[in-house]
């Protein structure tokens, strides 16, 4: 079953010098259940398109095409009321940074029955008790003394557990986690990952991912989708999209990660850097960094195609046959 | 070329550009107003290392571990509490700042952030001058715009750029004007500190190159700190692993990646997500890193190690070297029970 459906979303932002574009016509499908990673770099539109599914774009951003389907319903019309119930309990979203997320001057305990309270009519005690369960659920050491403390008496990896435990609370049937570990060290990202990714199984709730690491999203995600400059530029199944890359853009992406590279040889490079959303060049936004563009990629801009079963927008997808192996 | 240059390496021919004894590093913390001791962080806490002419060697661990202040003691910023930073034969660590300044022209810095680390009212011109200027009086106005023009080119910058100001330049453009400040007054040492964890993965293979470039052709020693065990495993010759401000694991890098010996190397490595199609197994080890105020008695590490037992909790194992040619600080590795 399809539980999200993204058709042609475009997000604007005005500025005196006209609208500026920060997504210019995705296209996702989401199913019940599945576990997508949305990979890119700063300012690819990563982030835009979760806050776009939750309609948190902040003013004088605005969603100005498409639709985001959501259990039938069109997320980019409800109205404010509609789409406020939604959010922490259909959806839920992890953030970066677990200080900023959190509300420090509120107990943990606080914070957990004022989400549930607010979309379900039940007492203290009772959302005291599913809220002990969830941290519980997410390994917090002893939770009943957990539940009256502050976030600041927490550890980095800990306070990203109470904030998977409230997005838990509600049984979402999708959660958006934007760049959930990258703040954490990296053996704190690795017991965050493994959770998140138990705790969707079990639950059976959806996951979006986004994160620029590469690695981090093919340990969790069954399917990845690579966006540049506002665009979906390559989306597969996981393997498929890591082992054999077919976008320029993520065969350069995957080719540059020094694991890719024999120690202290130059790394494969990507030349230049991902254009400003005010100045995207015409055609192909990736042509003027390809080694392989051409006339055509600088003045047509290529749709998603299907290539050895998965999509790919290139001009010359089904001629690159350079895996990425045959990169090394 | 890592490689080639470890082989050359002859440890007993080639005298240590840097050697840190027994460096301690304590920050006092307020309060403690009645007792007799001020409550204070323990950084840094009796770190011992060579640094061999012309190597790249690594510094990883994760946030806490003291890398970044271990740093700062090299350049200079900061004095240590106990222990001695000797660079080429002189002592360097208690000179003023008259008798530092040499060594300020001889050392160089490159920081995380390029967007805190450029002044943004100093165009480029002003940034790369600042430092020739004040270290090469002996240079001309000509001269000097000539070893700008010069370094600008060589990490890879347009020297037209010269008139602009940090603002209208990219993350990955910003460090490598950083890396042409560090270059521009022929330093023999750059301490990195988490030189590309700033920048975007198609950036970063730009300035790890760039600082690859470098070395090989200015011949530089290089001090890499960073908690990216990946990049390490590319840029270094040898690597310190810290934790909780003592190295628990030294080696060169290519031994330490195929064959970690220390119980946290291991959790550190097992720890790195991979893109190689494995199923995700996560060996989970118990708790996080303690609290740098009060350290806990014996090995940093044996609260949360498997392999811990009674002399781990008392006695603090020192780096010892090891048959398989690293130099590890654990008892179990040492008695030969880790397996």
């Amino acid at each position: 079953m399809t539980l999200l459906q993204i058709r042609n979303l475009e997000v604007d932002f005005p500025t005196r010098y006209g609208p500026i574009k920060v997504l210019r016509g995705i296209d996702l499908d989401i199913e019940a259940g599945e576990r997508v990673g949305i990979v890119g770099e700063s300012g690819a539109g990563k982030s835009m398109a979760a806050f776009a599914i939750m309609n948190l774009i902040s003013e004088p951003g605005h969603i100005s095409a498409g639709s985001v389907e959501f259990e039938g319903r069109d997320l980019a019309k409800i109205s404010d009321e509609e789409m406020r119930l939604l959010r922490g309990d259909r959806i839920s979203m992890i953030f970066q940074d677990p200080m900023m997320t959190l509300n420090p001057v509120l107990t943990i305990g606080d914070q957990m029955v004022e989400t549930l309270q607010a979309h379900r009519n039940i007492s203290y005690n009772e959302a005291r008790d599913l809220a002990l369960d969830k941290l519980r659920e997410v390994r917090i050491p002893s939770p009943e003394a957990r539940f009256d403390g502050y976030p600041h008496e927490l550890s980095g990896g800990l306070r990203q557990r109470v904030v998977i435990a409230i997005a838990l609370l509600s049984d979402p049937a999708l959660i958006i986690a934007d760049e959930p570990t990258t703040a954490l060290d990296v053996t704190i990202q690795a017991e965050i990952l493994a959770l998140l990714l138990e705790l969707c199984r079990e639950h059976g709730a959806a996951l979006i991912l986004i994160t620029h690491d590469l690695a981090v999203v093919s340990q969790v995600t069954e399917r990845i989708v690579v966006m540049y400059a506002g665009n979906i530029i390559e989306s597969g199944s996981t393997r498929k999209v890591t082992d054999t890359p077919s976008h320029p853009y993520t065969m350069g992406l995957i080719a540059a990660l020094p694991e890719q590279n024999a120690p202290g040889t130059p790394l494969n490079q990507i030349r230049g850097a991902m254009p400003m959303m005010n100045a995207v060049p015409p055609g192909c936004a990736f042509s003027p960094r390809c080694d392989y563009a051409d006339k055509k990629c600088s003045t047509e801009k290529p749709e998603l195609r299907e290539v050895t079963g998965r999509l790919v927008a290139c001009h010359h997808a089904s001629k690159l046959k350079r895996s990425r192996k045959a990169g090394k | 070329m890592s490689k080639h240059s470890g082989k050359t390496l002859e440890k007993k021919s080639l005298q240590p550009l840097v050697r840190i004894e027994d460096l301690h590093i304590h920050f006092p913390l307020p309060g403690g107003f009645l007792s007799r001791e001020r409550p204070k962080v323990h950084a840094v806490n009796g770190v011992t290392l060579d640094i061999m002419r012309g190597e790249a060697f690594c510094v990883v661990g994760e946030s806490g571990c003291g890398k970044t202040t271990l740093g700062r003691v090299l350049a200079g910023l900061l004095k240590p509490t106990i222990g001695t930073v000797t660079y080429d034969g002189t002592r360097i660590d208690n000179l003023d700042d008259h008798g530092r300044r040499p060594f300020r022209q001889r050392i160089q810095m490159i920081f995380q952030n390029p967007y805190a680390s450029l002044n943004p009212r100093l165009t480029i011109q002003q940034t790369l001058e600042e430092p020739l200027r004040f270290h090469r009086p002996d240079l001309n106005a000509a001269e000097i715009t000539a070893q700008v023009e010069k370094v600008m080119k060589s990490v890879g910058n347009d020297p037209e750029w010269g008139s602009r100001y940090p603002h209208e330049f990219s993350g990955g453009q910003r460090q490598r004007i950083s890396i042409a400040r560090a270059l521009v007054v022929d330093p023999e040492f750059i301490i990195a500190d988490e030189p590309i964890s700033a920048l975007d993965v198609s950036i970063q293979a730009q300035v790890l190159n760039v600082m690859m470039e470098a070395r090989r052709k200015h011949k530089l020693t290089y001090l890499f700190i960073s908690h990216d065990l990946s990049v390490v495993e590319h840029f270094g010759d040898r690597v310190a692993v810290m934790y909780l401000g003592s190295v628990c694991e030294l080696a060169e890098t290519a031994k330490l990646f195929a064959n970690p010996q220390h119980p946290y190397t291991r959790l550190l490595l097992s720890s790195i997500p991979k893109m190689d199609g494995s199923s995700f197994v996560h060996v989970p080890v118990p708790g996080e890193v303690p609290s740098p105020v009060n350290l806990p008695s014996g090995c940093p590490f044996h609260e949360r190690c498997p392999l811990a037992n009674d002399r781990c909790k008392i006695e603090k194992p020192i780096l010892k070297h090891q048959k398989s040619g690293t130099t590890v600080a654990c008892h179990a590795v040492e008695e030969g029970r880790s397996n």
